[in-house]
């Protein structure tokens, strides 16, 4: 018996062999097939029709604000039966909205898309950035836009979903002053912008910091920084406001590349604990670093669902229900778990 | 002879009880019916096999007929957005020829290559696909809708000489023409992106399914090379099992130990019409075995019978001889004794009274029973025979007690004794010797005893009387009478009675007879003795 199990060992391991290999062909074939099919090979029948068109314009960035927002857009248009067609400008460049306009790639695609006779049109626009004359020929052609912009609504928008810039800052600073009290030195870290124009005190984000600050005598902005545009913006913007003010014991970041880019260095410069990070907004990298107490807190911004209202209030202007008018997004704290305590 | 060769046949038959599993497989009825045959089990399995490699390689072939026709589209569709811009262009430069110059050949053309255009924008998608690319193709379809309908508008301007309009026309064609240039480019990029995209996971894919379609082979062959050493040996293993077995039953080694086959295919059948087979022969073995057996022991029995036979043959030729003799023997005695009456001589009518009378006792059946009374009074004629013949030379003693003269003995036991004792003991001696004659009780036997003080017996000559006793004895003997008396005591007694020698060389032999006191019937007389013994009374009677 044990014989004849032992000589059906070598078959039986064989067998799996020929199966498992058999499988894990099937598989890397399926797989290369579904990448074909989900592309090139596309069969237009099998893609859903939906009732809807919606041509969303947002900036091309890899911020979680930004990931958050289309992420919110897709769920609600899917969820409405909206096809969402998302167009993605670069947001800084040579020709990336100076002068207070928006890029000339975000122009050309609003022109694109109104051509295009979507069902409605998303556009986000930056602080400082006006819109020239899309909004008329979009009203013109009896298309609705919804404007979606992280602070107060652009100049003429009939509806926008906005974001509360001003209570993020008021917030963050009312954490750091709970904590410090009029010993608070704070450093304002502030999201880079396209127009260069544009000084910290015509920032929601800035202000909202001032108001509470001056709340509460003895305690001082010491000074505010503009991230550069690349991948180490934060980094730099830390640098740069600790080494002019090495009196700082407090930073406020409007961004998360502020945020992860301030914990590296006051990690680097082991005062983790002697300055105190409130961060914006929540990434892996952002939790993580609360988590391990080296970022207080974060103020997340509720990108995701700024994207949802604004897919709704586009299908009701669509629909001729109502004029949304101007939608406001707050925000949630999320303290790290010593603060929390 | 049919009955016989019946016989024969039911005796190779194996019972169906012994053959257990015939039933089961179906030995009668399709003897290879639906079952998991070996043939079937190796096709299947090399189907499988074939069938796992068939299906690793077409999915491959599907996989790479899609990358073919993928990059086919791929072409394809770069081709149709280059279509479309030339003919965009064409259309754009047939449109300002026609706005500059007014000349009937412009218009012609700018009519062709915008209907060519229209054309190609018709077969653009313009429903609300949940797809980028479908999107963007909407997006184009109306933006050349737009730009044919700026253009057209602007033709219609010029022919109406409305300048103001057909040039700000004109500019909205530029700017649609600019855009659709623009567009179109994006949408072969995203395409051509995506594509490269897809393209880069199906070369990683593809390269490790090729990998894997090496390893897929390499487990098949080994695979099936498993399977053949397998079934080699399924097929092999209980062949020789069954070889070693054959051997053994022809060794005569019937209980030769072959292990069960328990799976139900050609060897199974095999192994099971082995085993049957194996039995019935054990059985037919059996039985041939049992019948030499019984041959044999016919065979003793007819033989025994034969000497039997034979012997009853001499009984009844014996038995002849013993009828005539004495009657010619008495009835001459008798004629001697009247005769001798005759003529006065009273000693020789005395002699043959008394052996006459003796001759009649001895002639009578020795298997008969007589009275210890009778025996002694026989005893005591021969010793007067004796004493006429030799005289003084032997003395003569009877110690006789009473008591035992009433009980039954078989006939002639001491005559033959004493006999023995003149002839073989004191025979030689010249000065003669002693012979005691006893009769008595002792314990509950009769014990007859007969001694002399003659020579003594050699212990060969008393272990061959003895032997007698032994009713298959037959050992050769060179005088009858002690034999013949052992033999008669064994016989009368059945077992009961025995015969005692001592002997003491140069001293003397005593026979003694230990019979059991008060024997019922213990003689067995056949009805012939007995006719002939109311025969003899009827003469005696005469």
């Amino acid at each position: 018996m044990n014989r004849n199990i032992g000589r059906l060992v070598p078959i039986l391991v064989l067998g799996a062999a020929l199966a498992g290999a058999l499988l894990f062909n099937f598989q890397l074939v399926a797989k290369s097939r579904s990448a074909l099919t989900a592309t090139v090979l596309r069969n237009p029948s099998s893609i859903h029709t939906a009732r809807y068109h919606l041509a969303a314009i947002i900036p091309d960035a890899p911020d979680p604000f930004f990931i958050s927002l289309e992420q919110g857009l897709r769920q609600q248009a899917e969820a409405r039966d909206a096809a969402l067609q998302l167009v993605r400008y670069r947001r800084y460049g040579a020709d990336a909205g100076e002068g207070g306009n928006l890029s000339s790639e975000a122009e050309h695609w609003l022109g694109i898309v109104l051509k295009g006779k979507p069902d409605g049109i998303l556009l986000y626009l930056p602080q400082g950035i006006s819109i020239n004359g899309g909004l008329g020929e979009a009203e013109q052609r009896g298309i609705p836009v919804v404007l979606i912009s992280p602070d107060a609504a652009p100049q003429g928008a009939a509806s926008a979903v906005i974001g509360d810039s001003f209570g993020q800052g008021r917030e963050a600073a009312s954490i750091v002053l709970g904590l410090l009290g009029s010993a608070a030195r704070i450093g304002v870290i502030l999201p880079s912008s396209p127009f260069s124009a544009l000084q910290p005190d015509e920032e929601p984000f800035y202000r909202g910091v001032l108001e509470a600050v001056t709340a509460k005598p003895g305690s001082f902005v010491a000074a505010a920084v503009r991230e550069e545009e690349s991948i180490l913006g934060g980094e730099q913007a830390c640098t740069d406001i600790l080494d002019a003010h090495p009196d700082i014991n407090a930073l406020l970041c409007a961004d998360s590349r502020g945020t992860i880019g301030a914990a590296q260095v006051i990690v680097d410069r082991g005062e983790v604990g002697k300055v105190v990070i409130i961060g914006a907004d929540a990434n892996a990298e952002v939790i993580r670093l609360v988590e391990k107490g080296v970022v207080h807190a974060t103020i997340v911004r509720d990108a995701m669902a700024m994207g949802e209202k604004a897919v709704e209030a586009v299908l009701e202007l669509r629909r001729g229900l109502s004029r949304q008018g101007v939608i406001k997004v707050g925000h949630r704290i999320q303290p790290s778990r010593e603060s929390s305590r | 002879m049919n009955t016989n060769r019946e016989a024969s046949i039911k005796a190779f038959v194996v019972p169906r009880s012994m053959r257990p599993r015939f039933g089961s497989i179906g030995f009668k009825k399709g003897m290879l019916k639906k079952r998991k045959s070996i043939r079937t089990r190796i096709m299947l399995n090399s189907v499988l096999i074939l069938l796992v490699l068939a299906l690793a390689t077409s999915y491959t072939a599907i996989a790479a007929f899609d990358l073919a026709k993928s990059v086919e589209l791929l072409f394809k569709n770069s081709a149709d957005m280059e279509n479309l811009r030339s003919t965009l262009r064409q259309t754009q430069q047939s449109l300002e020829g026609y706005l500059m110059a007014k000349n009937s050949e412009s218009l012609k053309d700018f009519i062709a290559s915008s209907t060519r255009l229209s054309s190609i924008a018709g077969r653009l998608n313009r429903a609300n696909k949940t797809d980028d690319i479908f999107l963007l193709e909407k997006n184009l379809a109306f933006l050349v809708e737009d730009y044919l309908e700026s253009a057209e508008g602007a033709v219609q301007a010029k022919r109406g000489r409305d300048v103001p309009t057909y040039v700000a026309l004109h500019d909205a064609a530029r700017h649609s023409a600019e855009q659709i240039e623009y567009l179109s480019a994006q949408i072969d990029t995203i395409q051509l992106g995506s594509s490269l995209g897809a393209f880069s996971i199906y070369r990683t894919n593809i390269g490790l399914a090729l990998i894997s379609n090496l390893v897929l082979l390499a487990a098949a062959f080994l695979f099936s090379m498993a399977l053949i050493a397998r079934y080699s040996y399924t097929i092999t293993e209980p062949l020789s099992r069954l070889a070693v077995a054959a051997q053994a039953v022809g060794r005569g080694e019937y209980d030769h130990p072959l292990p069960p086959y328990e799976t139900e295919d050609e060897i199974g059948t095999l192994h099971d019409a082995f085993i049957a087979m194996r039995t019935s022969v054990k059985s037919a073995f059996e039985e041939l075995t049992r019948k030499a057996e019984l041959e044999r022991t016919l065979m003793e029995e007819r033989m025994r019978n034969l000497t039997f036979q034979h012997r009853l043959k001499d009984a009844e030729l014996l038995a002849l001889q013993t009828q005539i003799n004495p009657h010619f023997l008495y009835n001459t005695l008798a004629a001697g004794w009247q005769l001798a009456l005759a003529q006065g001589d009273e000693k020789t009518a005395e002699f043959l009274e008394k052996l006459a009378a003796f001759i009649r006792y001895v002639l009578k059946p020795s298997t008969r029973s007589v009275l210890v009374s009778e025996e002694i009074e026989c005893v005591r004629q021969y010793l007067w025979l004796l004493r006429l013949r030799f005289g003084d030379r032997y003395r003569f003693r009877l110690e006789i007690s009473d008591e035992a003269l009433g009980y039954e003995t078989p006939a002639l036991l001491l005559q033959p004794l004493v006999e023995n004792a003149i002839v073989h003991g004191l025979r030689d001696i010249e000065q003669g010797g002693d012979v005691i004659i006893s009769a008595r009780l002792d314990g509950g036997m009769l014990k007859l005893s007969v001694s002399d003080s003659g020579k003594g017996m050699q212990e060969e000559d008393i272990a061959r009387a003895l032997a007698a006793a032994d009713p298959d004895d037959a050992t050769p003997q060179r005088g009858i009478g002690l034999h013949n008396v052992v033999r008669r005591v064994a016989l009368a007694t059945n077992g009961k009675g025995k015969v005692d020698i001592a002997t003491e060389p140069g001293h003397g032999t005593r026979i003694t007879i230990l019979l059991p006191a008060g024997m019922e019937n213990p003689v067995q007389i056949e009805d012939t003795q007995i006719e002939n013994k109311e025969g003899e009374k009827e003469r005696d009677k005469a």
